[in-house]
C-alpha cells in the first residue's frame, strides 16, 4: 500500500478564524479595540503628562496647533508657539500663539515619574515639549490639565472595567446556569426565580441603589472594584438565563449518559461536557455585553457616583461636559464621549462578526435564531 | 460455581405520564453469573434498554422505581450513596451505548476521554499514554498511536464504537452492559465487534449483559438468553434451547421473524 498523505482536517476553530478575516468590518473593529486596549496599557508613556498634572494658567486651553512650516516659510521638524492668555469681556481666557517662542515637539522626552507597567519606575514619555511650554493635542480642561492624556489614563478604567465585569458575571452566569440547567427540577426553580429577581429590577436604578448602599467616601479603587462587583451582581442573572437553557438541551445528548456511566462526577460533567459546549455562544455574548459595562461605568461616574477626580475615566470626563456653556466653547472636552462611541460600536461589530463567523457552531447548538 | 453477582428482583418501573401510569418494566426477574455473556432479547418498548440504565441508576427522571430490587454482589443499588454509586459506574459496571456517533464528547480527542476514566478509576500516572494505547490496542485497533489524538468526527463508526468499548474496559470493570452496541454498525462491523466481545470476554473475564432485538446476534454470541416481552422475561435458557424449540407464543414470533 502506498502511502498517500492525508491534510488533516482544519479545525473549527480555524474555519472560524478565516471567516472573520473576510469580515473586514469587524476585523476593522477588532484592531480598533487592539489599538485601544494597547493605549490602556501604555497609556503613561503615550501621554505627554500624568493624569493629574495641572496648570491652572491653561484652564480650557484649546487644542494646540501642530506646526510644520517654519516663520520663514521652509518644511521643517513639528513644533509648536507659545501660548499667551489674555481675558474678554466676559473674563473667559483668550488663549493665541506667541509667535517669538518656537518649542519643537520632541520624542521620548524626559516628563512626569510613572510606573511603566505598573512596576518599572520611568520618565520617559513617547512625545512632548521643553518644560516651559505645553502641548495639549486635544485641549485642556478647566483645570489645565492635558485631555489627551487623561483620555488615555481614563480608558484603562472604562475598558478594564468593562472586561473584569464580563469575565466574572459571565463565570457566575456559567456555573449557576449550568448547574440550574443539568439538574432542573427544584434547584433549577430556585436559582432561576432568584435570576428573575435580579431582571426584574431596571439595571441602571439597582447599580445606583447598590453604590448608594455603600459609603460615598471611598477612594477610587475601592470605587472601581465595587463597581466591578455590582455589575457583576447585577449582569450573570442573563447569562445564566441563557445558559441553563443551553444546558437542558445538553444534557440530553448521549455523551452525557455515557459519560455518567463511566462514573464521572456532576461537577466534571458540568463543567467539561456541558459548558465547553456554549463557549461559541459566551464568546459572542462577552463581545455583545462589554459596552453595556462601559456605559454602566460611564452613567455612573458621570453622575459622580463613580471614578472620582482627578483619577479620570471617560465617564468622569465626561461629566465636565454637562453644562451647556462648556460644549459651547470648549467643545473638545466632549471627546470622551467619542472615545465611548467608538468602543461601543467596535464591540458590537465584532461582536455581530464574531456571531457570524461561528455560525456553523452555533447553528449546531440550535442557537443560529438567538 | 458460578454465583449471581448481578441479580435483578421483580423489578417495576413507571413512567409517570399525564395519561397515568404507564408500566415499562412489570416484574422483571433476571440473574447474570460471573464471566458469562446474557443476552437479553426484547422488541422495541419493551423495557430493555430501561432495565439496562436503571441498573447502573441512570434511568430517566421521568421513571419511577415502583417495586424491586437489584443486588450487586449482594449490596442492592437502591440503597448505595450516590458517591457509592459512582464508583460501581465505570469501575465495576460499565455500558456500552447504542450511538457510536453521539456518544463521544465531540470537543475532546478521544485520548483525553479514555484518560478521563483511567485517571477517575485507576492509579495510572506515568505512562497513562502507554495505558491509553494499550487499551486502544486491545479493543482492535491498530494505529492506535495515529488515532489516539483525533477528535470523534475523525474517525468511522465502527472505530469510535470501539474507542466506547475501550472506555468501558478501561478500569477493569467486572460487567459491561451493551445496549444495542451493533445495531447501528454495518454487518461487517457487527460480526467484529461481537467477536470484540467475545475476546474481551475470554481475556479479561467479564460478564456481558447484552442487549439486543436481534436474535441471529445472540445465538452465536450468548450463553445465556432471555426473552424480555412487555417487562417482563417471557423465557430463559441456552440459545440453542430457545430457538430449536420456544415454549412461550412472543419467542416463536421473533424467531419466525428472524426466519423470515
Amino acid at each position: 500500500m502506498t502511502n498517500i498523505p492525508v491534510k488533516k482536517p482544519k479545525s473549527q476553530f480555524w474555519l472560524s478564524i478565516q471567516r472573520i478575516n473576510k469580515n473586514s468590518l469587524a476585523l476593522a473593529s477588532f484592531w480598533i479595540i487592539v489599538s485601544l486596549y494597547l493605549g490602556a496599557i501604555f497609556a503613561d508613556f503615550i501621554s505627554p503628562y500624568s493624569y493629574d498634572n495641572e496648570t491652572r494658567d491653561y484652564s480650557y486651553c484649546p487644542p494646540t496647533k501642530i506646526h510644520f512650516i517654519s516663520p520663514s516659510g521652509k518644511l521643517t521638524r513639528p513644533f509648536i508657539y507659545g501660548a499667551s492668555s489674555s481675558f474678554d469681556e466676559y473674563k473667559r481666557r483668550i488663549y493665541s500663539e506667541d509667535k517669538n517662542e518656537i518649542y519643537p515637539v520632541r520624542f521620548f522626552v524626559q516628563g512626569d515619574k510613572y510606573k511603566f507597567l505598573g512596576f518599572i519606575p520611568a520618565s520617559v514619555h513617547l512625545f512632548g515639549v521643553d518644560p516651559q511650554a505645553r502641548i495639549f493635542l486635544w485641549g485642556a480642561d478647566y483645570r489645565g490639565r492635558d485631555l489627551f492624556s487623561r483620555i488615555m489614563y481614563g480608558s484603562r478604567v472604562s475598558l478594564s472595567i468593562g472586561l473584569l465585569g464580563v469575565l466574572i458575571s459571565f463565570f457566575i452566569g456559567l456555573v449557576v446556569g449550568g448547574i440550574s440547567g443539568y439538574y432542573g427540577g427544584k434547584i433549577d426553580n430556585i436559582i432561576m426565580r432568584a435570576c428573575e429577581m435580579i431582571m426584574m429590577i431596571p439595571g441602571f436604578y439597582l447599580m445606583l441603589a447598590l453604590r448608594a448602599a455603600f459609603p460615598p467616601n471611598l477612594n477610587s479603587l475601592q470605587v472601581y472594584i465595587l463597581i466591578v462587583l455590582i455589575f457583576s451582581f447585577i449582569g450573570w442573572a442573563g447569562m445564566a438565563r441563557v445558559i441553563r437553557g443551553m444546558s437542558i438541551s445538553l444534557r440530553e445528548r448521549e455523551y452525557i449518559l455515557a459519560a455518567k456511566s463511566l462514573g464521572i462526577s456532576d461537577i466534571k460533567i458540568i463543567l467539561r461536557h456541558i459548558l465547553p459546549h456554549t463557549i461559541s455562544y459566551t464568546i459572542v455574548a462577552a463581545s455583545m455585553s462589554i459596552p453595556g459595562y462601559i456605559l454602566g461605568e460611564s452613567g455612573l461616574s458621570l453622575l459622580g457616583l463613580g471614578i472620582q477626580d482627578p483619577q479620570a475615566s471617560w465617564g468622569n470626563l465626561l461629566s465636565e461636559a454637562m453644562g451647556i456653556m462648556q460644549i459651547k466653547f470648549y467643545p473638545w472636552i466632549l471627546l470622551p464621549g467619542l472615545f465611548i462611541f467608538i468602543t461601543v460600536i467596535a464591540f458590537n461589530v465584532l461582536g455581530d462578526g464574531l456571531r457570524d463567523a461561528l455560525d456553523p457552531l452555533l447553528k449546531e447548538e440550535g442557537l443560529k435564531d438567538e | 460455581m458460578s454465583k449471581a453477582f448481578l441479580e435483578i428482583e421483580n423489578l417495576k418501573i413507571y413512567f409517570s405520564a399525564e395519561s397515568g401510569k404507564n408500566r415499562v418494566v412489570n416484574g422483571l426477574d433476571l440473574k447474570v453469573n460471573e464471566s458469562e455473556i446474557l443476552a437479553l432479547v426484547g422488541g422495541s418498548g419493551c423495557g430493555k434498554t430501561i432495565t439496562g440504565l436503571t441498573i447502573l441508576r441512570l434511568q430517566p427522571p421521568q421513571a419511577t422505581i415502583a417495586e424491586g430490587r437489584i443486588y450487586w454482589q449482594g449490596h442492592n443499588i437502591f440503597e448505595l450513596s450516590d458517591s457509592q454509586m459512582r464508583a460501581i459506574r465505570g469501575k465495576e459496571i460499565s455500558m456500552v451505548f447504542q450511538e457510536p456517533l453521539t456518544s463521544l464528547n465531540p470537543l475532546f480527542t478521544i485520548g483525553f476521554q479514555v484518560a478521563e476514566v483511567l485517571r477517575l478509576h485507576t492509579d495510572v500516572k506515568d505512562n497513562e499514554r502507554k495505558r491509553i494505547i494499550e487499551l486502544l490496542e486491545k479493543v482492535g485497533i491498530d494505529q492506535a498511536e495515529k488515532i489516539i489524538d483525533d477528535y470523534p468526527h475523525q474517525l468511522s463508526g465502527g472505530l469510535r464504537q470501539r474507542v466506547m468499548i475501550a472506555q468501558a474496559i478501561a478500569a477493569n470493570p467486572k460487567l459491561i452492559i451493551a445496549d444495542e452496541p451493533t445495531s447501528n454498525l454495518d454487518v461487517t462491523l457487527q460480526a467484529q465487534i461481537l467477536e470484540l466481545f467475545k475476546e474481551l470476554k475470554r481475556s479479561l473475564n467479564l460478564s456481558i449483559l447484552l442487549i439486543t432485538h436481534d436474535l441471529a446476534v445472540v445465538s452465536e454470541l450468548a450463553d445465556r438468553v432471555a426473552i424480555i416481552h412487555d417487562g417482563k422475561i417471557v423465557e430463559e435458557g441456552s440459545p440453542k434451547d430457545i430457538i430449536d424449540n420456544p415454549k412461550d407464543s412472543y419467542t416463536k414470533k421473533l424467531i419466525e421473524a428472524v426466519g423470515a
